[in-house]
């Protein structure tokens, strides 16, 4: 039988669900401590509030902490393929919005035409924002892959 | 890409997932690469073709 030096896929599965549980964990925490604060009144809801926060945190860096202290892949590399494909085609997206709603946004607000909507303006210029980081990342990977 | 893993799989009489737990992908990925709907990387050919104690190219047939 072949042998692989990777985890076998329950202990794959094993990772995976504490990741998942300490995630859930979290926005449970979090959830409860808003839905408290809702209902209760007073200063001692502000600190039920930083306690949903914490465990919100804590669920998040435990999801981390598995994933990186494992030392292994949590997903296999079809699993990897659709998520490097989902994000290439959210990297077009995002870049073609950008490309074309930039400079038609500037056009315009500068010649007064139309009334942009500031959400509008918020979505194409948080855009440009995460082309310039794609760009960044961009220019990270290919140095370590050349 | 036409290959071979599903018969060589049934002629085994082993699982999609028995199979990928041997090779360390998931059944999914098993039931993908025997559909044509995926390529495996270099690595899982090499991981399926030493399973099966044959070569890549007697699995894997890049003109099909």
């Amino acid at each position: 039988m072949y042998e692989t030096d990777d985890p076998s896929i329950e202990q794959r599965t094993r990772y995976r669900e504490w990741m998942n549980r300490s995630v859930g964990a979290g926005t449970l925490g979090f959830f409860l401590a808003v839905a408290v604060s809702v209902l209760a009144s007073g200063p001692v809801t502000d600190w039920v509030l930083f306690a949903g926060l914490g465990a919100y945190y804590l669920g998040y860096i435990g999801y981390l902490a598995v994933w990186q202290r494992t030392g292994v892949r949590h997903f296999d590399e079809r699993e990897a393929e659709i998520e490097r494909r989902a994000a290439s085609l959210t990297a077009v997206f995002v870049v073609s919005v950008t490309i074309f709603g930039l400079p038609g946004l500037v056009v315009v607000q500068g010649t007064d035409v139309a009334t942009v909507p500031a959400f509008v303006e918020g979505v194409v210029w948080g855009y440009m924002g995460l082309v310039l980081v794609f760009l960044g990342l961009y220019g990270y990977v290919e140095r370590r892959y050349s | 890409m036409n290959n071979d893993v599903r018969e060589r799989r049934e002629a085994e009489g082993l699982s999609q997932g028995e199979l990928g737990d041997a090779v360390g992908v998931s059944r999914q990925t098993i039931n993908a690469i025997e559909r044509d709907r995926y390529d495996p990387s270099l690595e899982l050919a090499f991981a399926l073709a030493d399973f099966f104690d044959c070569r890549v190219e007697d699995l894997f047939d890049p003109d099909g």
